[in-house]
């Protein structure tokens, strides 16, 4: 229980931690980066922070340093959601690991002062000093919005700062209020609460102060429980607090209220009185562009007309304009290749560095200008605000089918990465709606499946012209997508009717203004998502490419005399230790139309999807008797079998393969997340068991039907 | 360099690789069994 009563930390002389609070899309994450010069991700769009990020800057007063934490986005204290009740653990020092910090600053959005002084009322409330940065001070002016800010600060007893995180403005005087914040007395907020309320909760606040809260939390925590059915894992220590609260909830209702809707409704009336007292509206702007457009973009007919378009624009775009670099990249590579292959003496080592490394890093590298061009376009359309329009779009069709409203966004994050999508389900309140969400959310292509889908439809489609405007490779890439992501509404639909039932809730979403995207902003989205990539290759993927070339290259093979080079090298990939993992799966994978090669490569894929691409290149590169090979695409399109002599590969097993990808979980990382998000332990071990189980089973059904179907046709 | 220098190179090189991608799946099983809370090592790549 110690920890329940920790001060701040202020130990170490001089250094101060902050604690960064607000409600989603205040502009939270941009104020962090300004205060410490950081570049953690924005976006236009509520929930891009899921996750504890911190920073430090020197302070301008003394000496010492000062250390932000910027949280996740909420609207309360309630701790109704699990990014909800992290919020509250950093506040009162209870965060793995945390100290207690000796600020708070809330960023509260300008525009809406309203909503935002709930969860500021909740943090005063708590005794911690605190400051206000009043933010996007200039889009309130704008819209007409008259704020008394000496009023508020008279109101609320703490500092309130005017900003405008994005230009940098108010950032010296946010500065120089929270080093001082923590000098002045703790702030009170006279809430209306009536003497018999007051005294129905007293007995509550007493055993709260007695398992060591101070006086100011014990006051607002015995009025924030009334309404959390069940106290989070700190507070539940506390003994015989369930009675306690039992109790208060007893005496508030004997007193005539309502202890459920108690807190809600003496903040929001003390917060009219505050909102009356220090803001007016000198005139309320007429329609503005964001709204003519949004009848345009959420039209009930054309909204999802355009947002399919727009999807096909982009994975248009991803192809046609990744070309000429891809091309200059698959040129060094082989030139890299060359260069090693020229120097080195014949050996193993040349072997390791041309046939494993080069082949295998290389091969997935090839992909880094598409990958860079899907997340530029993907960006502007989160940066512009079009991405909050996209997920009401999506709404409709995922309430039909049992997914909840705030799902959307990280469903969406799933297009990057299922793992940052898994960790934002956090802001699902309801661990029935959220266990849904994670289930169905490795279903969504993921960045990891590009390098898979493109070196396939590079090899196999055609670059023809569709209804004259579509490339059939950039439609295709589109069909993949599209298939993940109305396969996860089956899915959803099932899991609802299944293992998952209940209710499901709409999403209740604020609409960011549409803003032109700054090109900081945008780049350093790619550059974020390109550094990952850039790591991947040059850690995990080297690592596996050299030990897929090892597996590749030994055992020894013994080649009789007089066999001609190309099916010496045949042989001996067949005879290896990877060639007799493939004959082994290769019953498995038959089925589907693939070869032990793809069986292996879709095996080692399980470390992470691109290494698909780098077993195929490994293979191939072992198996290539000339060094001057060429690409990974054209060695697919070259590739016989060696018993028939027909094409190894053709359109029918690229089409059969990439449908596998879409539905196959095959990721270490994303296994490993879900068994954690679930509940870890046992618990989170079967529900891991069932994802990788299910998507397994769909995978190879998906594949077997197209393969099927294409015999049939 | 001689086939046998090669040989003892390569064969570091791919027992530090094995040896990092133990390591790795480790880490992974590891961060598995761990009970959802507040940190920051999302795990991804």
């Amino acid at each position: 229980m110690t920890s329940l009563a920790s001060p701040p930390s202020r130990a170490a002389a001089g250094d101060l931690r902050v604690a960064l609070i607000g409600n989603p899309n205040t502009g939270k994450s941009t104020l962090f980066n300004a205060l410490t010069g950081l570049r953690q991700r924005v976006g236009n769009y509520a929930g891009v922070t899921v996750e504890r990020v911190e920073g430090t800057y020197r302070r301008a007063e003394g000496t010492g340093e000062v250390t932000v934490v910027d949280l996740p986005g909420t609207y309360s204290l309630t701790a109704l959601s699990p990014d909800e009740e992290i919020a509250l653990a950093v506040l009162l020092g209870e965060g793995s690991g945390m100290p207690r910090p000796d600020v708070v600053v809330v960023v509260a959005d300008a525009l809406h002062v309203e909503r935002n002084l709930f969860l500021c009322s909740q943090v005063i409330g708590l005794g911690l000093p605190t400051v206000v940065a009043l933010n996007q001070f200039d889009a309130a002016q704008a819209a007409g919005f008259v704020i008394d800010v000496p009023a508020l600060i008279a109101a609320l007893g703490v500092a309130v700062i005017p900003t405008v995180a994005t230009r940098g403005e108010g950032l010296d005087p946010l500065r120089r209020a929270i080093e001082r914040a923590p000098s002045f007395p703790a702030a009170r907020i006279g809430l209306p609460l009536g003497d018999e309320v007051t005294a129905a909760l007293r007995p509550l606040a007493a055993r709260l102060r007695g398992a060591g809260l101070d006086a100011p939390a014990a006051e607002m925590q015995s009025l924030r429980l009334l309404a959390v059915p069940e106290p989070e894992r700190a507070l539940r220590a506390v003994p015989g607090l369930a009675a306690s609260i039992a109790e208060a909830r007893a005496a508030v209702q004997a007193a005539g209220r309502d202890p459920w809707r108690l807190e809600a409704e003496v903040r929001y009336a003390w917060i009219d009185e505050v909102v009356r007292a220090a803001v007016t509206r000198a005139h309320v702007p007429g329609e503005s562009a964001s709204d003519r457009l949004d009848r345009v973009l959420l039209h009930r007919a054309w909204g999802p007309l355009v947002f399919v378009a727009l999807l096909a624009l982009v994975f248009q775009a991803v192809f046609t304009w990744a070309t000429p670099l891809m091309d200059g990249i698959e040129a060094l590579v082989a030139g890299a290749g060359a260069a090693i292959g020229g120097t080195l003496p014949d050996g193993p080592l040349r072997g390791l560095l041309v046939d494993g490394v080069i082949a295998g890093v290389g091969s997935v590298l090839v992909f880094l200008p598409q990958i860079a061009i899907l997340f530029l376009l993907l960006g502007f359309l989160e940066d512009s605000g079009y991405m909050a329009r996209a997920a009401l779009l999506m709404d409709r069709p995922m309430r039909a089918v049992g997914l909840p409203g705030r799902s959307v966004i990280p469903l969406i994050s799933g297009y990057a990465c299922a793992v940052p999508g898994i960790m934002s389900t956090r802001t699902i309140a309801d661990p029935r709606d959220r266990l849904v969400t994670i289930m169905v959310l490795p279903l969504m292509s993921c960045s990891a499946r590009l390098p898979v889908y493109t070196l396939l439809i590079g090899a196999f489609v055609p670059a023809v012209l569709v209804g004259g405007v579509f490339d059939l490779r950039g439609l295709t890439l589109f069909l993949m997508y599209a298939l993940g992501t109305l396969s996860v509404l089956g899915v959803a639909w099932l899991f609802r009717r299944t293992l998952v039932r209940g209710p499901v809730r709409p999403l209740i979403m604020e609409l960011p203004p549409y803003r032109l995207p700054s090109v900081k902003g945008l780049l350093l989205g790619v550059w974020q998502r390109v550094r990952l990539f850039l790591r991947r290759a040059g850690t995990v993927i080297l690592a596996l490419s050299i030990v897929l070339w090892a597996l590749a290259t030994w055992p020894r093979t013994p080649i009789p005399e007089g066999t001609p080079p190309e099916r010496a090298a045949e042989l001996q990939l067949e005879g290896s230790a990877l060639g007799r993992a493939g004959r082994a799966i290769e019953p498995a994978v038959r089925p589907l139309g693939f070869d032990w090669k793809i069986g292996v490569s879709i095996a080692a894929s399980f470390a992470a999807r691109e290494v698909f691409v780098t077993t195929m290149g490994t293979i191939y590169g072992v198996a290539g008797a000339d060094e001057e090979s060429g690409s990974l695409r054209d060695a697919l399109r070259a590739a016989r079998d060696p018993a028939t002599g027909a094409p190894a590969y053709t359109p029918l097993t690229a089409v059969g393969l990439m449908v596998f990808y879409v539905f196959a979980l095959m990721c270490m990382s994303t296994i490993a997340i879900t068994a954690r998000e679930t509940g870890g332990g046992r618990l989170g071990a079967r529900w891991a068991a069932v994802q990788f189980g299910y998507t397994l089973a769909i995978a190879w059904a998906a594949a077997w039907v197209v393969r099927q179907v294409g015999l049939a046709l | 360099v001689s086939e046998l220098a090669q040989l003892i190179v390569v064969g570091g090189l791919v027992a530090g690789a094995a040896a990092y991608i133990g390591a790795r799946a480790w880490r992974k099983a590891a961060a598995g069994k761990a009970k959802p809370g507040c940190d920051s090592g999302c795990g991804c790549g």
